[in-house]
């Protein structure tokens, strides 16, 4: 097994992940992000470098530190600056944890700030992510081309946050006078293009990918964005920052909670000790969580406000097929119907309705060396217009049924 | 008493000396960087939240791995987790010997995966396996004879005084 011990060996934390280890030190928990903020870049189109020159007299814009704009001959921009590009080895995990994170709509007219000489050939939208204390975190912004290709660009104060791995020594490009570290990797049969730079003390990253994209058009972007100049940033100083809370309670204070502390059980199962509490408000989520642990068995509670998405889970209890986990076999991924996939995974059952054969409806077991045996639930239960998700292992459906019912008397 | 309790540069050193054994032993059992990543992050974590006093540096470690190790099967035991095999995509082999011999490997089911990897990586003997794996002795054992017979049946003639 020498070949097994020399490949371990040479594998390694990545520097994002180690940052992100070390962060629970400021007393915060890692979240992953939303979907929003992850990428996927598809194919990007030419433009014209003449009337770009024209567009940056125009403007009078500053370009980057040191910039000398050179006088481009083409009319595609294509071929002016070749990229030197770098192979990616991978890109590590997207997710990015911002502090009591909230973000705002980029207006029109700060996007002619942002990005001055963009603006006129792409279509961009961006959202400014910010940090609990009103600090601006980043700018996650969009360019789709009339022919729909897309850019994911991010501007960041200082530096962007990278998650690539350069395999090899890193080599720059030059674009515009301004040195760029330009890469790709490989995703299935389509490529990846990326690059990262900074203007002043403003950091970038674009990323291109799809069938159709060549690494010419990464940089005919690149040339764009670097002859608009370093973003003025100061723009989003001072926003107006939304109702934020991020705090971990004690069970007592948790209980106390004047929005959900009545639907928290007040009574747990024997051996189970109190783990955690978490009451979390952005401008997408507002919920109480808690959870108790019992060796490797455990309680959570999950408690919000239902949401229109969440109705599309409501289900009878006459509809079995919408919730009996005996129908379908493990692993559910391949026997539940797609259809039915979100409902049969959590369903949201009435609090009225809501017997002790439903419960054990929901009850499986899973049997695993190395683990504690015992049935796991996990489904919701509606009381009014607020919505308590169980998940449970180790515990009998006669308990938690108990439990939503001494809710039922509380609330 | 947790890392909670302590100065963050005590806990800074405890990742220092432990990150790459977890993430490792994360990846050998879950075959891609982002699950790896995930179970990584809750493992430290849990440390930080709730890590009991260590008797020891060996304790300390064997106490990570066997967190480790739960996790993953935790994650991997959810019914609507789609596993993938993306390791060698991620982190290339150097030669095509090395390369079959993972290839091999990975494609084993967990159990077996992550009693290879205690075993020939980290150097524990089955008894120890079979404390933090909260297995049988005897159980470990067999899992690495039968993971020893899967491989030499896949792999090449030449192979075999590698494995």
């Amino acid at each position: 097994m020498k070949a097994y011990k020399d490949y371990m060996d040479k594998i390694s934390v990545s520097e994002e992940l180690h940052k992100k280890l070390i962060s629970f030190t400021s007393k915060t928990k890692p979240i992953h992000s939303s979907a929003k903020f992850r990428r996927y870049v598809t194919v990007f189109a030419c433009f014209v470098v003449i009337l770009l020159t024209t567009i940056i007299l125009k403007n009078n814009v500053t370009p980057g530190t040191n910039l000398t704009i050179p006088q481009l001959d083409n009319t595609n921009g294509k071929d002016e600056y070749s990229l030197i590009l770098n192979k990616a080895n991978y890109q590590t995990a997207n997710d990015i944890y911002i502090p009591k994170h909230f973000w705002l709509d980029v207006s029109v007219d700060e996007l002619h700030t942002l990005f001055p000489a963009l603006i006129d050939q792409y279509s961009v939208t961006a959202t400014a992510n910010f940090q609990g204390n009103g600090t601006l975190f980043n700018i996650d912004a969009r360019a789709i081309t009339s022919s729909g290709s897309t850019a994911y660009i991010q501007v960041a104060p200082g530096e962007v946050i990278l998650d690539y791995v350069i395999d090899g020594k890193e080599k720059k490009s030059d674009i515009l006078g301004v040195p760029v570290t330009a890469a790709y990797f490989k995703v299935q049969s389509s490529t990846v293009y990326f690059a990262s730079f900074k203007l002043r003390n403003v950091g970038y990253y674009v990323e291109l990918s799809g069938g159709k994209v060549e690494e010419a058009d990464l940089a005919a972007i690149l040339q764009l964005i670097i002859s608009g100049g370093a973003a003025d940033l100061s723009i989003f100083n001072d926003p107006v920052i939304p109702e934020l809370r991020e705090d971990y309670l004690t069970i007592n204070e948790a209980q106390k909670d004047s929005d959900f502390g009545v639907y928290l059980p007040k009574n747990l199962p024997s051996g189970f000790s109190f783990e955690s509490a978490l009451r979390f408000i952005n401008q997408e989520q507002d919920y109480l969580s808690a959870s108790w642990v019992n060796g490797m068995h455990y309680i959570n509670w999950h408690i919000t406000k239902i949401c229109n998405d969440d109705r599309k889970r409501i289900t009878s209890v006459s509809d079995i097929k919408n919730y009996d986990v005996s129908i379908y076999p493990i692993p559910t991924a391949d026997s539940v119907p797609k259809k039915l996939q979100g409902i049969v995974d959590n369903p949201i059952f009435h609090i009225n309705d809501l017997t002790l054969d439903v419960v054990k409806a929901r009850a499986y077991k899973v049997t695993d060396e190395g683990d504690e045996s015992g049935p796991r639930m996990r489904f919701s239960v509606l009381y009014g217009d607020t919505l308590v998700e169980l998940n449970a292992k180790g515990v009998s459906p006669e308990t938690i049924f108990k439990m939503i019912q001494q809710i039922k008397s509380q609330s | 008493m947790s890392f909670k309790s302590l100065h963050s540069e005590d806990f800074e050193e405890f990742i220092k000396k432990h990150e790459n054994k977890i993430y490792r032993t994360a990846l050998a059992i879950m075959r891609n960087i982002p699950d790896a990543e995930d179970i990584t992050q809750e493992t430290f974590l849990r440390a930080y939240e709730k890590a009991p006093e260590f008797e020891s540096c060996d304790h300390e470690t064997a106490w990570l791995i066997r967190v480790t190790v739960n996790l993953c099967n935790s994650y991997l035991r959810s019914p609507w987790h789609k596993q993938t095999n993306q390791l060698l995509e991620s982190y290339s082999a150097k030669e095509p010997k090395q390369y079959e011999l993972l290839e091999n490997v990975f494609a084993l089911p967990r159990k077996y995966r992550a009693v290879i990897h205690l075993f020939y990586y980290e150097g524990y003997s089955t008894k120890d396996i079979a404390e933090l794996t909260r297995q049988k002795e005897g159980t470990v054992r067999s899992l690495l004879t039968r993971a020893r017979q899967k491989l030499k049946l896949v792999l090449k003639e030449e192979n075999h005084e590698s494995i």
